[in-house]
């Protein structure tokens, strides 16, 4: 059956508006403890190969409909990376037959890839559970009230190159930021509160011509002091993209790395200045001989497409790249199986004191908290 | 080649000539003045620049000046700087910030031991040892240098200088400056046809810029005009930094003066075929205005003959051409004169000729009939009994001459020898006449086929040459001067396989002639013959000439002599057997 999807989130930004849109069987705590959503109950049987949700009693789409265990079904349609089969004995209960064993399987149902929905006429697309109903939907504003409610209103917008200080100024009640000045100024304002995110993303140097390090210490040591300018601190494991395969059409290292000096750039995604810096402090170690063997290496910004179609392929010499911690695809690039953990680097909310509550979970996007 | 064509190429050579040399005078003389106006332009330029880079090396030490006063007055900046030994995050971002603020593409703060502090075009090379630097660039002339600084992305070249400031027990060293792009060589150019480069010592860079950006070539092409003067360029990298020549280099691009060049000539071949068609017209004109009177001269001339001497050359003019017409006009006058005189002449010698002429041929009608009456009176003497048998027989000839004697009186009475319009028998024509001569030892034959075609000749006229050739031929013969008897053939035949003419010949075997005789044989009275009257061939030709025939004799002293005479047939044959 043909169906609409749920909108994959792209950015920290979406994430953060669709987790409110959009809901999982299941979430999980900051504490890495999964916890009921759309599921009330569950259970995982056959050395984890079987995982069985009950749905929650009550669970409704936006438009009242009740969430029914097809609804479910459907949604894994196309997803056989996770589930390679299901059944559902009763309209409450689903089962779901693993395609691979996972020691964090319940956490796999809280990938927003997996949310539940039903096709609909939508402003965003298709109908979702979750606790906001989009109303308006623009490339830079969404407008959403609570089902069948019209107050509160929650305006999202996007606001590019506009300084977060000036936003609060100017009545935003969240603001999702790094920059360590936006920080200092919220934590020196008595109207506001700074809630830190979970340790979200990790950044690697990855790819294949790298590895020679001179002066004994680690790359991950000379970079991560004082080169970036956000929230970070070493890397510290789980690295979940070493224990992952490689995508089947990625194409192995070494087989299209350009060789030779007048190619050595080191790549990151433009628009994020933590891997702006990374590749910056990088090149400058390169520069004095104390990282990549020396000599002569650049770095090169790329649009975020053309940046993850070269890691994919492994075209330049080496990336800089945050992985997010949360998120477990069924394969990487094989330049990422080569990488060295750099720093981990998490962002904060920004919040109106006495406006606005928002709760937190373990994929590190905040959701905001209504009063019943 | 005629006069009126000279005369066009003339003016056409002097047109092309003339555009061709005014065009090369311009081009030359275009290209010395522009030259030297462009070598002035980039004589002043050098300067221009020179002073450009001068309040461009004091804008920057203004500004040094102005960081490192706001440097001293920093107290986070000094607290920061004696705290831990990894620099804190307001040292690290210091200089980015007070570069911006300052206007500078470039600003590096270190420490005593040469350790970038701060650095504001490339953030993350903190902790960089960089000693020399600061020292090379104060050392340089006028304290102002050309370097090759750092960013994450590349390279780029800054006009620095450096300063320092003293915080507390330690010196910080500033080096700051503006980027030496493409957009600053462009502005130092100031004109478009103006280019200014920089030439980098031991390096592949030859100059500095954006070569797609236009600020000039790599290095001044063979016809490009060029000043230069030296700049300090810090060379080599950390641990190695030392002053080095860079070269800032004017190029005058020649391109708008061979433009200019291509210009005029395309210009001076547009005025020389303009010219040359001008010309041409102008020639035609000219020439025709010359050469028309020579022209009409020239046809007049050709119309003159001797029938027709009254052409007039009569003209005003009082030029050569005039000149030629009046003596022309005289030449004609006198020629007409001479006509005159000559005609009066001919008519005597004609009147003569035609007596000289009736007198011949009334002797050769009479021949016959004295040859008949003398038989006659022969055989009345011998045999009267036979006289009229014999008369009866010899009535025809005797009717025959007398009737030749009656036509040729007629015939002069009519003073018209051409009769000409009734077709003549050429067989009918030779029997009678063999038949009326007395060839005596002389055997004369006749060789003449039936079926021959008619000639275009009237009875007498052609009966009148046979007489004559075959008279001629008899007495040639008769006196050849040999024992053995002469012979005389007079035979015909057509002259070509489709008729057309017919071909008459008189052969004998006669003494011959000699060229000298044969010269003259076609004179009046002349001859060779005792008794002769020297009139028969010159009758024969004019005949001939009469009929629109032809006359050709061949001749060998003591072989023979053989006259064909062509005549012009008919298409009706002979009907005679």
């Amino acid at each position: 059956m043909a169906r609409d999807h749920a909108p994959v989130p792209t950015t920290r930004a979406e994430r953060l508006v669709f987790a409110h849109f959009y809901e999982t069987l299941l979430t999980v705590n900051c504490q890495d403890r999964p916890l009921p959503a759309l599921a009330e109950r569950w259970s995982v049987t056959e050395g984890g190969r079987r995982v069985s949700f009950t749905l929650r009693d009550g669970a409704r789409f936006w438009d009242g409909a009740p969430v029914t265990a097809q609804d479910v079904l459907a949604s894994w349609a196309d997803h056989e990376w996770l589930v390679s089969s299901a059944a559902a004995p009763d309209p409450r209960t689903v089962s779901a037959w693993l395609a691979r064993l996972d020691p964090d399987v319940a956490r796999l149902f809280a990938d927003p890839r997996l949310s539940v929905t039903r096709p609909g006429k939508e402003a965003s697309g298709p109908v979702g559970t979750g606790a906001l109903r989009p109303v308006e939907w623009t490339s830079t504003r969404i407008v959403a009230t609570p089902p069948g409610r019209e107050r509160p209103v929650i305006v999202f917008r996007t606001e590019v190159g506009a300084d977060p200080r000036d936003l609060l100024e100017s009545g935003t009640d969240l603001v999702m930021t790094d920059d360590p000045a936006t920080l200092e100024y919220a934590r020196g304002h008595p109207g506001l509160d700074v809630v830190p995110l979970p340790w979200g993303r990790t950044y690697v140097l990855a790819g294949a011509g790298f590895g020679a390090l001179t002066g004994g210490d680690s790359l991950a040591a000379l970079v991560v002091s004082a080169a970036v300018r956000a929230e970070v601190r070493a890397a510290e494991p789980p690295f979940w993209w070493t224990s992952v395969d490689v995508c089947a059409d990625s194409p192995l290292l070494g087989t299209t790395v350009p060789s030779g000096p007048a190619m050595r750039r080191i790549a990151y995604a433009a628009g994020d200045p933590i891997a702006q810096d990374l590749a910056g402090r990088i090149v400058a170690l390169a520069a004095a001989g104390r990282a990549l063997g020396g000599g002569q290496v650049r770095a090169v910004g790329m649009r975020p497409e053309a940046f993850d179609s070269a890691l994919f392929v492994g075209s330049e010499f080496a990336f800089v790249t945050a992985i997010s911690k949360q998120s477990h695809p069924a394969c990487v690039p094989a330049a990422l199986k080569r990488s060295v953990p750099l720093l981990d680097a998490r962002s904060s909310v920004v919040l109106r004191r006495g406006r606005v509550g928002v709760a937190v979970g373990w994929d590190a996007v905040p959701r905001l908290l209504f009063q019943p | 080649m005629t006069f009126r064509a000279r005369l066009q190429l003339a003016f056409v050579a002097l047109a092309v000539v003339s555009v061709g040399g005014l065009a090369v005078a311009v081009r030359f003389e275009m290209t010395r003045r522009l030259t030297a106006e462009y070598q002035r332009r980039v004589t002043s330029l050098v300067a221009v620049i020179r002073d450009d880079l001068a309040e461009e090396s004091d804008a920057i030490a203004r500004r040094l000046e102005a960081l490192t006063g706001a440097l001293a007055a920093d107290n986070r900046f000094r607290l920061s700087l004696t705290g831990e030994a990894t620099p804190a995050a307001y040292v690290l971002d210091y200089a980015g910030d007070a570069m911006r603020r300052a206007g500078l593409s470039m600003l590096q703060i270190q420490n005593e031991t040469g350790r970038i502090a701060s650095s504001g075009h490339f953030r993350n090379e903190f902790d960089r040892l960089e000693p020399e630097l600061p020292r090379v660039v104060a050392r340089a002339p006028g304290g102002v240098a050309l370097v090759e600084a750092r960013t994450p992305e590349g390279p780029f070249f800054a006009l620095v200088r450096a300063d320092s400031v003293r915080l507390g027990d330690r010196w910080m060293h500033l080096v700051g400056g503006r980027a030496v792009g493409p957009e600053f060589l462009r502005r130092l150019g100031r004109e478009t046809e103006l280019a200014v480069t920089i030439r980098l010592p031991d390096t592949t860079l030859s100059w500095v810029g954006d070569s797609a950006a236009g600020t000039g070539p790599a290095a001044a092409g063979p016809i490009d005009l060029v000043a230069e003067f030296p700049l300090a360029f810090v060379q080599g990298d950390t641990g190695s930094a030392r002053l080095a020549d860079a070269r800032v280099v004017v190029t005058h691009s020649l391109a708008p003066l061979i433009q200019l060049r291509q210009g005029v000539e395309r210009w001076s071949l547009a005025a020389g075929l303009f010219a040359v068609v001008l010309a041409i017209l102008l020639a035609t004109w000219v020439a025709s205005r010359l050469s028309r009177p020579l022209a009409d001269l020239a046809w007049k001339t050709s119309a003159l003959d001797l029938a027709r001497l009254d052409v007039d050359f009569a003209t005003e003019r009082t030029d050569e051409i005039g000149l030629l017409a009046r003596v022309l006009s005289s030449l004609t006058t006198r020629l007409r004169r001479e006509v005159q005189r000559l005609r009066e002449a001919e008519r005597r010698a004609a009147m003569g000729d035609l007596a000289r002429q009736v007198n011949h041929d009334v002797k050769n009608g009479l021949v016959p009939i004295r040859n008949v009456l003398r038989h006659l009176g022969e055989v009345a003497d011998q045999t009267p009994e036979t006289l009229s048998q014999v008369f009866r027989e010899r009535k025809a000839t005797l009717d025959s001459g007398v009737a030749y004697l009656e036509t040729l009186a007629a015939h002069y009475a009519r003073l018209s020898p051409r009769e000409g319009g009734q077709p003549s028998d050429v067989r009918a024509a030779v029997e009678d006449v063999l038949q009326g001569a007395q060839g005596g030892a002389v055997a004369l034959r006749a060789a003449v086929p039936p079926g021959l075609p008619l000639v275009r000749a009237d009875a007498l006229g052609l009966r009148r040459i046979l007489e004559n050739l075959i008279g001629n031929a008899v007495d040639a013969s008769a006196a050849n001067g040999s024992e053995k008897a002469g012979a005389v053939v007079v035979s015909a035949e057509r002259a070509d396989r489709g008729g057309g003419a017919l071909r008459i010949t008189v052969r004998d075997t006669g003494r011959g002639m000699t060229a000298a005789q044969l010269e003259r044989a076609f004179e009046d009275f002349y001859t060779t013959k005792p008794g002769g009257t020297g009139l028969g061939l010159s009758i024969v030709r004019r005949l001939v000439a009469d009929l629109e025939g032809s006359l050709k004799v061949e001749t060998e002293p003591g072989v023979g002599t053989t006259v064909t005479v062509m005549l012009p047939t008919t298409s009706t044959p002979s009907t005679a057997s």
